[in-house]
C-alpha cells in the first residue's frame, strides 16, 4: 500500500479554453486502493479519469504512472499495466463478445499481425467467464443489451492483466443484480492480486459499499477525499449537490446516502 | 500482479473449440484466391476477338505459323487483365482501410477526395509536362495531389478536435471534390481538342493502358504497402472500434492513422495515375466480404485484395464481351454497380 502507482500534480484542463475542467488538481493513489470518484455533473470526474488514462494530456501540471510521465510511457506499455471501462463504445457492433475481448490481448502481442495463440484464447475464456458472459462470446456486439455489452468491455479490460483499472461508471446500464456482480469481481480482484481500481461513479451508495476512499469533486477541484464513513456527511453532500440529503447507516454498517424531497 | 490475474486465469480455463467463423473465413479466402488464379488465366481469352486456350499455349498448332492468338493474349489481353488485377486489389484494400480509420460505411478513395486529388495531380502533368516526360510524370504528380488532399482533409478534420467526428472528414473529401472538379474542367477547357479528349478518356477509367511494365510496376508499388497495411491490421481492429478504445488498449493511434491513410492513398494514387479515377471497388467489395467473414481485418485485408482483384478483373472482361463487339471502359460498369449500391447503404439506416 505505499507504493504510489498514479500521481496527479497541480493538473489544469480546459477543454474551450475558459471553463477549467480540472484545476489545479493534486493527488496520489497507491498500489491496491479501491477509489472511488463522485460529484455532480461537470465536476470533472471523467476529465480526470482520462487524465489518468492518458488519452488527455493536460495543460499544465504533472500526471505520473509509478514515477514516470505518462506520456513518456510507449502506448503498449502502459495498456499492459493501465487498462480502462468506458461508459459505453459504439464502434464495436460488428465485432463478437469474443473478439472484442481478444483486443484486450493486443498489448501483449507482437505489434504487427498478431494473431492469437492459446493463451490469449484461456484468458479471453476465463474473462468471459468471470464476467458471466462465457454463453454468449460468438454473440455480435450489437446484438447485446447495453448491460452486457457493458460486461464485455470490463472482460476486454481484465484481459490486459493490468496492474491498475480505471472504470467510468461502470455500471451505468446495469440492473442490480450486475452492479453487484461487477463490483463484487473488482472487490475479489482487489483483495486476491492487488489490483488497484479508480471508479467513477454517479452511484453513491454503490460507491459507498465498495470503495475504500472516495474522492470527491466539484467545479474541477477535490473538494474531500477520504474513507466513506469520513467523507459521506449531509452537510458536505447537500452543500455538494445543492439538495437537502440524509445519511443513514445499513444494517451492515455502511453509509446509505438518500435524497429528501 | 498482473502475473498474479493472468495465472489464475488460466488456471480457470476450461478448454472449448476454435472459433465457428475460422473454417468459414479459410474457405472464403481459399475461394477468393482460385477466383484470382482462374480470372488470369480465363479472362484474358473474352473479348471482341475470342482466343483459343489451346492456341495461346501453342498445343496442337503448327509452331512456325504466326500465332495470332497468342500474340493478341500476351501483348494486349494479359497485360490489361494483370493491371485489373492489381488495381482491384489496390482499391479494395483503400477501401477497407479508410471504412475503419473512419468509421464510415461509405468511405472510400473517392468520398475522401483523394481519388479527386489524384486525378488532378495526374491531368496537370499530362497538360504542364512536355508530352514525352508525361507518362512517367503523371504517377508522381497524382501521388504528390493525393497526399495533399489527405494532408488538407485531415488538417481540417484536427482542428476540430482530435477527430472526434468521421462525418466532419467525409463532408472535408466532399468539398475537396468539387474542388477538384473545377480543376479539371478547367484544365480540359485549356487544353486542345485532342488533349480534351484524351483526357476525357482517361476520366472515364480504363485498364487498357496496360502494358505487362506498368502492371508490374503498379504490383511492386501496390505489394509493398500492402504489406505496410497488413501489419497494420490488428491495429485497424482497435481503430475501428473508437480511436479512445485503441488509444487504452495500446494503439499510438495518430501515427497508426497516418501510416494507414498514407499507404492506402499512395496505392490509390498510383492506380489513379494510370487507369483513371475508377470508382466504388473499395465500397462494394469490403461489404459483401464482411458479411461473409467478420470484421477482422486481420482476415478481412486479404480478402479485399483478393476480392477486388477479381471483382475489376470480371468488371473489365464484362466490359469487353459486350454483345455487338462494344467495348466500354470498366469505370462506367464499376458506376453502374456501385451507384446504386451506394444508395442502397445510404438508405438503408
Amino acid at each position: 500500500m505505499t507504493e504510489p502507482v498514479f500521481q496527479v500534480e497541480a493538473v489544469t484542463h480546459s477543454f474551450d479554453g475558459v471553463a477549467r475542467a480540472l484545476d489545479g488538481v493534486s493527488l496520489s493513489v497507491m498500489r491496491g486502493e479501491f477509489i472511488g470518484i463522485i460529484g455532480p455533473n461537470g465536476a470533472g470526474k471523467s476529465t480526470l479519469l482520462n487524465v489518468l488514462t492518458g488519452w488527455i494530456v493536460p495543460e499544465a501540471g504533472a500526471v505520473r504512472f509509478r514515477g514516470t510521465a505518462i506520456g513518456a510511457i510507449p502506448r503498449r506499455a502502459y495498456a499492459r499495466e493501465v487498462a480502462v471501462v468506458p461508459q459505453r463504445e459504439e464502434g464495436a457492433g460488428a465485432f463478437t463478445a469474443e473478439e472484442v475481448v481478444l483486443m484486450g490481448r493486443y498489448a501483449h502481442q507482437p505489434p504487427l499481425v498478431g494473431f492469437d495463440d492459446a493463451e490469449d484464447r484461456a484468458i479471453a475464456r476465463g474473462v468471459l467467464a468471470l464476467t458471466g458472459m462465457a454463453a454468449m462470446a460468438q454473440r455480435r456486439m450489437a446484438t447485446l443489451s447495453g448491460g452486457e455489452r457493458q460486461r464485455v468491455l470490463v472482460a476486454r479490460a481484465l484481459a490486459q492483466c493490468p496492474e491498475a483499472l480505471l472504470l467510468d461508471e461502470p455500471t451505468a446500464s446495469l440492473d442490480l443484480g450486475h452492479q453487484r456482480d461487477v463490483f463484487g469481481l473488482l472487490e475479489r480482484l482487489n483483495q486476491a492480486h492487488g489490483l488497484t481500481v479508480v471508479a467513477v461513479t454517479h452511484d453513491i451508495n454503490l460507491a459507498a459499499l465498495y470503495c475504500r476512499r472516495l474522492i470527491v469533486m466539484k467545479e474541477g477541484r477535490v473538494v474531500a477525499d477520504g474513507a466513506p464513513e469520513a467523507i459521506l456527511r449531509e452537510d458536505l453532500l447537500t452543500s455538494l449537490y445543492g439538495v437537502p440529503i440524509d445519511v443513514s447507516r445499513d444494517p451492515q454498517g455502511h453509509p446509505r446516502v438518500g435524497m429528501l424531497k | 500482479m498482473s502475473a498474479g490475474l493472468r495465472e489464475s486465469l488460466l488456471a480457470g480455463a476450461s478448454e472449448s473449440a476454435a472459433a465457428p467463423r475460422a473454417g468459414r473465413s479459410a474457405l472464403v479466402l481459399a475461394g477468393l484466391a482460385v477466383a484470382v488464379v482462374l480470372c488470369a488465366l480465363v479472362c484474358p481469352l473474352i473479348g471482341a476477338t475470342r482466343l483459343n486456350f489451346a492456341a495461346v499455349f501453342g498445343i496442337g498448332i503448327d509452331a512456325s505459323a504466326p500465332n495470332v492468338d497468342r500474340h493478341i493474349f500476351m501483348t494486349t489481353r494479359l497485360p490489361r487483365v494483370l493491371f485489373g488485377l492489381v488495381a482491384g486489389a489496390a482499391l479494395g484494400l483503400a477501401g477497407v482501410v479508410y471504412q475503419a480509420i473512419l468509421r464510415n460505411d461509405l468511405a472510400e478513395p473517392f468520398t475522401l477526395g483523394v481519388a479527386g486529388g489524384a486525378t488532378v495531380g495526374a491531368l496537370l502533368a499530362f497538360h504542364l509536362a512536355p508530352m514525352l516526360w508525361a507518362p512517367s510524370l503523371m504517377p508522381f504528380s497524382a501521388l504528390l495531389f493525393a497526399m495533399l488532399a489527405v494532408v488538407v482533409i485531415y488538417g481540417l478534420a484536427r482542428r476540430r478536435g482530435p477527430l472526434s467526428s468521421p462525418a466532419t472528414l467525409i463532408l472535408a473529401g466532399v468539398t475537396l471534390n468539387f474542388l477538384f472538379g473545377s480543376v479539371i474542367l478547367l484544365i480540359q477547357y485549356l487544353s486542345n481538342p485532342y488533349q480534351t479528349m484524351l483526357m476525357l478518356r482517361w476520366l472515364m477509367g480504363g485498364l487498357d493502358t496496360g502494358s505487362l511494365r506498368v502492371a508490374g510496376g503498379c504490383a511492386a508499388i501496390v505489394v509493398a504497402t500492402a504489406v505496410v497495411l497488413f501489419g497494420m491490421a490488428r491495429r485497424l481492429n482497435l481503430l475501428a472500434v473508437g480511436d479512445q478504445a485503441a488509444h487504452h488498449l495500446g494503439v499510438p493511434v495518430e501515427s497508426t492513422r497516418l501510416i494507414c491513410l498514407g499507404a492506402a492513398s499512395a496505392m490509390a494514387a498510383v492506380i489513379v495515375a494510370y487507369a483513371g479515377p475508377i470508382g466504388f471497388v473499395g465500397l462494394i467489395v469490403p461489404h459483401i466480404l464482411r458479411r461473409l467473414i467478420g470484421a477482422d481485418h486481420r482476415l478481412l485485408l486479404p480478402a479485399a485484395a483478393l476480392g477486388g482483384a477479381a471483382f475489376l478483373a470480371l468488371c473489365d472482361t464484362a466490359a469487353r464481351a459486350l454483345p455487338g463487339g462494344a467495348e466500354i471502359p470498366v469505370g462506367i460498369v464499376t458506376a453502374f454497380l456501385g451507384a446504386p449500391f451506394f444508395l442502397w447503404l445510404l438508405f438503408r439506416r
